[in-house]
């Protein structure tokens, strides 16, 4: 995947992005340099717990942010253009047409009183200038494709008619309305039961390979990261912890918050006796150690970590790590693995 | 006690919420949330309830606890039956009459001495009601079922205990930690005054939070924290069961893998029953001892971890494995993805409730109803093609 990347103009390009936030208690650094390149046809995601900058990411991309967010530095280029500071009215231009999204929680994504078929067509007439009868053809063609059973009808019924994977597939329906080259998933299939998780995300498979769009997936779940993406982004604190190619990051982990992480998830596929537990919680966002952001939960952390800020260095080919014991972690998994588990 | 009677024995349970319309709120239909479920819990081992939403996981919890009334069954709790206990008079008297009275006088017909009709009874529970009513007639079974009610009624708010899964709306706001955790020990009369103070702060300890946090209010906790409150909680009466409801889909996945495995260790030290109910067949399976797997109202495979996941019998069990998506790259296996939605327990379909998805379906499983049976070994599964499926 890699090497081809390098011949290809990245779609997007993200350079040190910051996004901060006014409170009533201080400025909150919710994204603290983000830097991405994002090639056309791909999918990277973006894996975080709570708080960890995920989603901020992506509604500073699309120009989403509340009122008290604003964004301090940083670039965001897409096909050449910087849009860091487009204003709200060519803004719109990109947002859907260019740049679609689908959240987590179709319900609230929908609006309850307009029909499913209303919403699509808006976006259609909005962006393509198509007539009341050709957006409705483009709108049921859509549904068609989304796998939405009877499109004709379902058109003209209202979100709360539909049932959570339904609904989902019409945000996706809406999404890809324009031929958006790219599509932001935040948590798409975080609401749904596993069933329909897995009729998504074969949609989503199916839908990348027909139109070729390059997909940014946002998630907490490591299994379906695992499942969709070519790349990942690994964030903890508003920062990249971790970057490379999917099978680096799982297999080839050089990260403590990583590793962590992936341990401490219960596992179909393999029998533990007891899970990795990462000590502490995501502390709040004015309360994390001013170091490393992970010292005070790392079981490798010396007081270095806490006083000092480590930089994200390469580890590998196109592989990226944010930690200042990177050799010591090999030998420490090693020993941990020996003795099984923290407790 | 008899460690071998289970703690718990469901048969049968069935919970059904009425839909009312009109002007007069007639019920013109029924959800059908539990459908004729049975199953049992030994002491000391984790049962894991999963399934998908809308499957009837939660009912189960609740009616088991009583803070529902399921709408037909027998819940026998330690070896007793505890059904009548929350029934009126009238329903009572129903119940009695129906379950035991009217099969007790058909076996006499059927079988003329009591001693035959005491050999063919099958189950302990059943031996000994009729053994009270050859003694005492039906006083003796309403003495037995319906005597000192509130004693009886405290296994359900003392002995048994829930977790819940959402830690923000299930501690009240405006009280203290010391009274969240110690209202139920000032409320059975297990210490007073200072004394409360003691036990909660050894609880929270327990649980692994400051015993300094006593005097805080929830809204000072993270998530985590909390569900760790409502595990101490849940602890302070000594429960022997514990119906942990979704009680780690809440959290992170840092934090979920801490109190996965604090209620691990709370099992083994204070010799725990769980009822483990989730969605996430992962974390039912690290968790569990056995598993039923829940579809629609219905159990459609009830056996140990261990075979469960070696040879899933149901078609339902193996599309759910294979329909999670594992964290490993290299190992991207095949999916089975099964088509539509679930149905609506409205109007659940004919014969087996999981034909209008499943991969094998035949003729036969839209008219007929797979009943649950023991196909090997502790290994129930309710399909008509069981082990036909692998894939």
């Amino acid at each position: 995947m890699n090497t081809e990347n390098k011949n290809k103009e990245p779609l997007l390009k993200i350079e040190n992005l910051k996004t901060y936030f006014r409170t009533e208690d201080g400025i909150v650094k919710a994204v603290n340099g983000m830097d991405f390149e994002l090639y056309p046809g791909e999918t990277l995601a973006i894996v975080g717990e709570s708080g960890s900058g995920k989603s901020v990411t992506s509604l500073s991309l699309m120009h989403l942010l509340d009122e008290n967010g604003f964004i301090p530095e940083g670039k965001m280029i897409y096909k050449g253009q910087d849009i860091t500071k487009l204003s709200q009215n060519k803004m719109r231009k990109v947002r859907g047409n260019e740049i679609a999204m689908i959240f987590q929680e179709p319900m609230t994504a929908l609006n309850p009183v307009y029909t499913i078929g209303d919403q699509i067509m808006e976006m259609i007439k909005l962006h393509l200038k198509l007539n009341d009868k050709e957006s409705r053809n483009r709108a049921v063609d859509l549904l068609q494709k989304v796998g939405i059973p009877e499109p004709d009808k379902r058109i003209d019924q209202y979100p709360h008619e539909l049932s959570g994977g339904m609904r989902q597939r019409a945000m996706i329906a809406m999404a890809l309305s324009c031929d958006p080259s790219i599509l932001i998933a935040d948590e798409p299939t975080t609401a749904l039961d596993v069933t329909i998780q897995a009729q998504i995300l074969e949609l989503m498979n199916k839908l990348q390979d027909d139109y070729g769009m390059a997909i940014i997936f946002i998630t907490h779940d490591l299994g379906v990261v695992a499942e969709m993406s070519d790349r990942a982004i690994v964030m903890y604190g508003g920062e990249i912890f971790e970057k490379g190619d999917i099978v680096d990051i799982f297999k080839n982990t050089r990260n403590p918050y990583t590793w962590g992480l992936m341990n401490s998830i219960p596992r179909i596929d393999i029998d533990k006796e007891k899970l990795w537990a990462i000590p502490g919680s995501v502390p709040s966002a004015l309360k994390f150690p001013k170091g490393c952001k992970f010292a005070n939960r790392c079981f490798l952390a010396t007081d270095k970590c806490l006083d000092d800020h480590p930089e994200l260095v390469e580890v590998g080919e196109n592989h990226l790590s944010r930690c200042f014991h990177i050799d010591k972690l090999k030998e420490e998994i090693d020993k941990v693995k020996a003795g099984e588990s923290n407790g | 006690m008899d460690k071998k009677t289970p703690l718990l024995e469901v048969e049968n349970m069935k919970k059904y919420f009425p839909v009312r319309a009109g002007v007069f709120k007639r019920v013109v239909n029924q959800v059908q949330a539990v459908d004729d479920i049975s199953f049992k819990v030994n002491y000391g081992e984790t049962l894991g309830l999963v399934g998908e939403s809308g499957c009837g996981k939660s009912t189960t919890g609740m009616s088991i606890l009583r803070l529902i009334d399921p709408t037909a069954g027998r819940i026998i709790l330690e070896g007793k039956d505890s059904t009548a206990w929350y029934m009126k008079g009238k329903d009572a008297k129903k119940y009695i009459k129906e379950v035991y009275e009217n099969r007790f006088e058909q076996m006499m017909r059927e079988f003329k001495t009591e001693d035959d009709v005491l050999k063919n009874l099958e189950k302990e529970i059943d031996k000994k009601m009729a053994k009270i009513y050859f003694e005492h007639g039906y006083h003796g079974l309403k003495k037995e079922l319906r005597e000192d009610l509130n004693e009886k009624k405290k296994f359900f708010r003392k002995d048994a205990q829930i977790i819940f899964q959402d830690p923000y709306s299930s501690l009240n706001p405006r009280m203290r930690i010391k009274n969240i955790i110690g209202e139920g020990i000032k409320t059975h009369g297990i210490a007073k005054g200072k004394e409360v103070n003691e036990i909660v702060a050894d609880l929270l300890d327990k649980v692994g939070l400051s015993p300094e946090y006593i005097y805080r209010y929830p809204h000072q906790f993270s998530g985590g924290q909390r569900q760790r409150v409502g595990i101490a909680r849940a602890l302070a009466l000594n429960p022997k069961l514990i119906v942990a409801d979704e009680a780690v889909s809440a959290l992170d996945v840092s934090v979920q893998s801490q109190v996965i495995n604090l209620m691990d260790d709370l099992r083994k030290e204070f010799n725990l029953t769980y009822i483990f109910i989730a969605h996430d067949l992962a974390v039912v399976k690290h968790i569990s001892d056995r598993i039923a797997v829940m579809y629609l109202g219905k159990i459609v495979e009830l056996t140990d971890k261990k075979k469960l996941f070696e040879k899933p019998l149901h078609p339902y069990t193996v599309s759910l494995m294979s329909a999670i998506p594992v964290p490993d790259p290299e190992n991207k296996s095949k999916r089975i993805i099964l088509k539509g939605d679930v149905p609506s327990p409205l109007n659940p379909p004919t014969g087996c409730r999981f034909h209008t998805r499943c991969p094998i379906a035949k003729d036969l499983c839209s008219k007929e109803e797979p009943p649950l049976v023991e196909l090997e070994n502790d290994h129930q599964v309710a399909c008509h093609f069981a082990g036909e499926f692998k894939g």
